[in-house]
């Protein structure tokens, strides 16, 4: 098993009465690439400074490979950080601002040379090297940004929302960058976003986070497949949250008297609860298989979009529906108003309590 | 907006035009009018001026009191600024980085000079000098005109400080630099523009001020303006202008720089308004 | 960058230290000398001498009156001037010119701006010789020396601190606010008052104290343009100190000069807070 590299142990920052995180633990792997997700104002940004020595937690310890950070200013840490806004320095040229940080640990000028032009290649910028941050594109700043970063070889890399600032098409291309960057240094990535389909892309394991606490910690497709909480799951994709009761033994109802649906459920009974299902788990009208669960529908909207058809169905209790069903002829021939089932595997859904 | 104006609105746009154009020439006016009788080849005031001549130029420049004068407000000016450097940096640090108790009255009493009769500071430092033995010397200007012109450093090192992105000072920090080497490799480049505006309006201040030089020099060390202002009391003649005119070169030289430095017309609305920053 | 507790000690205690020896202690020692008995008790008799005879009053009263004067007259020219900059001037090259126009006096001794005015208004000045020239008069008018002269000179000084005050309110006024009273149907001069006048009131009022302020302790222009013929509290000051010799009385005087000029800071400082409290 791979050492932890960055320990986080029961962090807790509060300014005055406004606590920005509330308790956190966090183990984060030599050589993975985690991501903190979470709405804004959610603490990740607050946990990623206190990682960096940015801002002084009120209890609780950091560990670095073993050693508590409690104390040690930011230029003493073995972190390195690629700012939201890149903080590239004005004055400095390109590689300039990549040789900042092997100056300051007193290298020989050879091997600041080297490791320099090394950082500039990695990233693609070898032939910019002179120019200053403001005769360079956002995406090149973003490399340089990088370079200025990795150049130092950290024990960890945190990055702040570092695409935040480009746009879409650039984001998805750094986004591959960035992995492929990951890969080959072998490096500890710690990555900050709010952009779900970011973290899903890039990160071997996310942390997604809510008001001051990590609320679910694991790899995207399980977190995706299983969410812990209704938050979590409409957060990270889009889901269907199905207001249910639990019901008779091994059952339980849709609200507010939908028929009971073979779901167990190990909490208080008669309790409430949500039924969570993709709409892309959601099938629409044709045959109901043995291992599926039905409920009667009526189509009330449906739009085209682009692949497949999305349809918006109300139940019979009058709880919305939403079901993207792939491509299908049925779903595009139904009409608004029509009567008709939808039905998605048993173990497509999950019941979350809270 | 171009949108159709009446006749109203059209002349209202023009007399605002017009009152502009005019008050610019009040403002010109003394300055040129100064400059103009320099040159006059009468030996009494005259406007127009008559000819042209550079004769009251050279009987300044070979003229030791004059030029004496001169060397004394220059040194006073360039040790004042200095001084006024080496307090407004830290003190604009401070207040533009922590916000303490007190940290409001604090520089409320660092920028008050501005506002305070500058002729009871004077007085002040007159009877304080009196007292302790240093009265009518260099020093006692020295810490007058210190005390006058720090609070223009310390406002536009303020407003650079607030100006600057924070995430810079951080960055440095996380690639290893120290507090001292962040401040000298970052910071200090960053607000130069700034520091070099208020270190302008630091030196011209201390170089222009009567109220406080008057009180604390002699009949024999005095400051350009001094000497002027004991040398109208009894001649009006075109040496003055020519001294006046030097000084006026000078005054436009300062703003050229400040213009290069930060651009004026920030430089201006930053620093001459508001009494706090 | 984060400072610590010690580093701020460490960067405030030279200018503290300077400050306190160089500028509290001296005006405290100023404040000292207005209470001292020549046998070295403390006394109000300076304040009351001060107070009291008519002679400081009146010099008190019309330093107040010409104050009030110069402010009228800066905001007059002064208001249209920066409205001038602000929304009509279009090319970033002319404004530039006007802030130079504005500057370079501010940056010239009083002493030279007063005697420009003297060049001006004088005998042989400018405004006579045209005037003589086109035979409206025959002997020259006595222009110069008199309050009048006082005000226009002051005014002349203080009016680019007006100007800039109004040009850094008007800057900020959202100008969509303006086109969107046009876009109701105001004309020009209506949106103006209802809209930008009271939005730029602010920058009038803070520029209205200040130069009063700075009129009230003005000394240059008053000794030069009186001609001994005004007299003004600075003015009396400076007397007691080069010709009667009462460094007592002229300590009283100061700290009276001081009291009407933290008055004013002191309304200054409300109205800042009070508009940053309606801001909010």
């Amino acid at each position: 098993m791979t050492p932890d590299v960055v320990v986080v142990d029961r962090l807790i920052k509060r300014y005055g009465a406004v606590t920005a995180l509330a308790g956190v633990s966090l183990d984060i792997r030599k050589g993975e690439f985690i991501a903190l997700l979470g709405p804004s104002g959610c603490g990740k940004t607050t946990l990623l400074r206190a990682i960096a020595g940015f801002v002084e937690p009120t209890s609780g310890d950091i560990r670095i490979n073993g050693r508590s950070m409690t104390g040690v200013p930011p230029n003493q840490r073995p972190v390195n950080t690629v700012f939201q806004q890149y903080a590239l320095f004005p004055h400095m040229t390109a590689i300039e601002n990549v040789a900042f940080g092997p100056r300051r640990q007193g290298l020989a000028g050879g091997e600041i040379a080297a490791r320099v032009k090394a950082a500039l290649a990695m990233v693609g910028l070898e032939a910019l090297a002179g120019r200053y941050p403001r005769e360079l594109s956002g995406g090149q700043q973003q490399r340089v940004a990088l370079a200025r970063a990795i150049v130092n070889q950290p024990d960890v890399l945190l990055l702040d929302e570092p695409l935040g600032a480009l746009d879409l098409k650039l984001r998805k291309r750094m986004q591959l960058e960035l992995k492929r960057l990951h890969q080959q240094l072998g490096m500890t990535f710690l990555f900050v976003t709010h952009d779900q389909e970011e973290a899903l892309a890039m990160a071997d394991r996310i942390a997604v986070m809510r008001e001051g606490s990590i609320v679910q910690l694991g790899g995207g497709e399980d977190i995706y497949r299983n969410p812990a909480t209704r938050y979590v799951a409409d957060f990270i994709g889009e889901a269907n949250l199905l207001a249910c009761r639990v019901g008779a033994r091994g059952t339980i109802n849709v609200a507010p008297e939908g028929p009971a649906l073979p779901y167990q459920f190990n909490g208080n009974d008669a309790g409430e609860v949500s039924l969570m299902v993709r709409p892309q788990d959601v099938l629409v009208g044709g045959t109901v298989g043995a291992d599926e669960v039905a409920l009667a529908a009526t189509l009330k909207d449906k739009v085209f979009v682009g692949s497949t058809w999305r349809l918006f169905l109300a139940l019979a209790g009058g709880q919305e529906i939403a079901a993207e069903p792939g491509y299908s002829i049925e779903a595009g021939r139904l009409a608004i108003g029509e009567a008709t089932t939808v039905h998605w595997r048993r173990d497509a859904a999950r019941i979350l309590a809270d | 907006m171009r949108v159709s104006l009446n006749l109203a609105d059209r002349l209202g746009r023009l007399s605002i035009a017009g009152i502009s154009c005019l008050v610019l020439v009040f403002l010109a006016l003394p300055l040129v009018v100064v400059v103009a009788i320099s040159f006059t080849q009468t030996a009494y005031l005259k406007f127009p001026p008559q000819g042209f001549t550079w004769h009251w130029y050279w009987k300044v420049v070979s003229d030791p009191t004059f030029v004496e004068a001169f060397v004394v407000s220059s040194q006073l000016a360039a040790a004042a600024t200095a001084t006024a450097l080496l307090l407004g940096m830290p003190a604009a640090l401070v207040f533009a980085r922590r916000n303490f108790r007190g940290a409001r009255a604090l520089s409320a009493v660092f920028l008050s000079p501005l506002v305070l009769p500058t002729i009871v500071l004077g007085v002040a430092i007159l009877q304080y000098a009196s007292a302790l033995g240093f009265a009518r010397s260099f020093w006692a200007l020295y810490v007058g005109h210190v005390v006058l012109v720090t609070p223009y450093v310390i406002r536009t090192s303020i407003a650079s400080l607030s100006g600057m992105d924070p995430a810079l000072e951080e960055a440095a920090q996380d690639l290893g630099a120290t507090r001292v080497q962040t401040f000298f490799l970052i910071t200090l480049p960053q607000i130069k523009p700034g520091v070099i505006a208020g270190a302008l309006f630091a030196f011209i201040n201390s170089w222009i001020n009567v109220e406080v030089s008057i009180f604390n020099s002699t009949a024999q060390f005095v400051t350009i303006p001094v000497k002027l202002f004991n040398y109208i009391q009894f001649n009006i003649d075109p040496t003055l202008a020519a001294v006046s005119a030097l000084t006026i070169y000078i005054a436009i030289l300062v703003v050229v720089a400040i213009d290069l430095a930060v651009g004026i017309e920030k430089a201006a609305v930053n620093t001459t308004t508001n009494a706090r920053s | 960058m984060r400072l610590t507790p010690v580093n701020t000690a460490v960067l405030l205690l030279g200018p503290i230290a300077f400050f306190v020896l160089f500028f509290v202690a001296p005006f405290a020692l100023l404040i000292g000398e207005s209470f001292a008995r020549p046998d070295g008790g403390m006394t109000l008799a300076n304040y009351v001498a001060v107070l009291t005879d008519g002679y400081y009053w009146k010099a008190l009263l019309n330093t107040l009156l010409i104050s009030f004067w110069v402010t009228v007259v800066c905001f007059v020219l002064g208001y249209p001037l920066a409205y001038f900059i602000v929304f009509h001037v279009p090319s970033a090259w002319v404004r530039r010119g006007i802030y130079v126009l504005l500057v370079t006096p501010l940056f010239t001794s009083n002493i030279v701006r007063a005697f420009g005015w003297i060049v001006i208004l004088g005998r042989r000045g400018m405004v006579n010789s045209s005037l003589i020239a086109i035979g409206l008069i025959e002997a020259p008018l006595d222009l110069l020396y008199s309050k009048t002269a006082i005000v226009i000179g002051l005014a002349y000084i203080l009016l680019p601190v007006m100007t800039l005050s109004v040009c850094s309110v008007l800057q900020t006024v959202d100008r969509s606010l303006i086109e969107a009273a046009r876009d109701l149907g105001a004309r020009p001069s209506r949106a103006f008052l209802a809209v930008t006048f009271p939005l730029s009131l602010p920058g009038v009022v803070a520029g209205s104290i200040i130069v009063f302020a700075l009129s009230v302790s003005a000394y240059v222009i008053p000794s030069i343009l009186s001609g001994g013929r005004e007299m003004v509290t600075p003015i009396l000051i400076f007397q007691q100190y080069t010709a009667t010799f009462r460094p007592d009385i002229g300590a009283a005087l100061s700290v009276v000069l001081l009291v009407v000029t933290l008055l004013l800071i002191g309304a200054y400082l409300f109205f800042l807070e009070r508009r940053l409290r309606v801001a909010v």
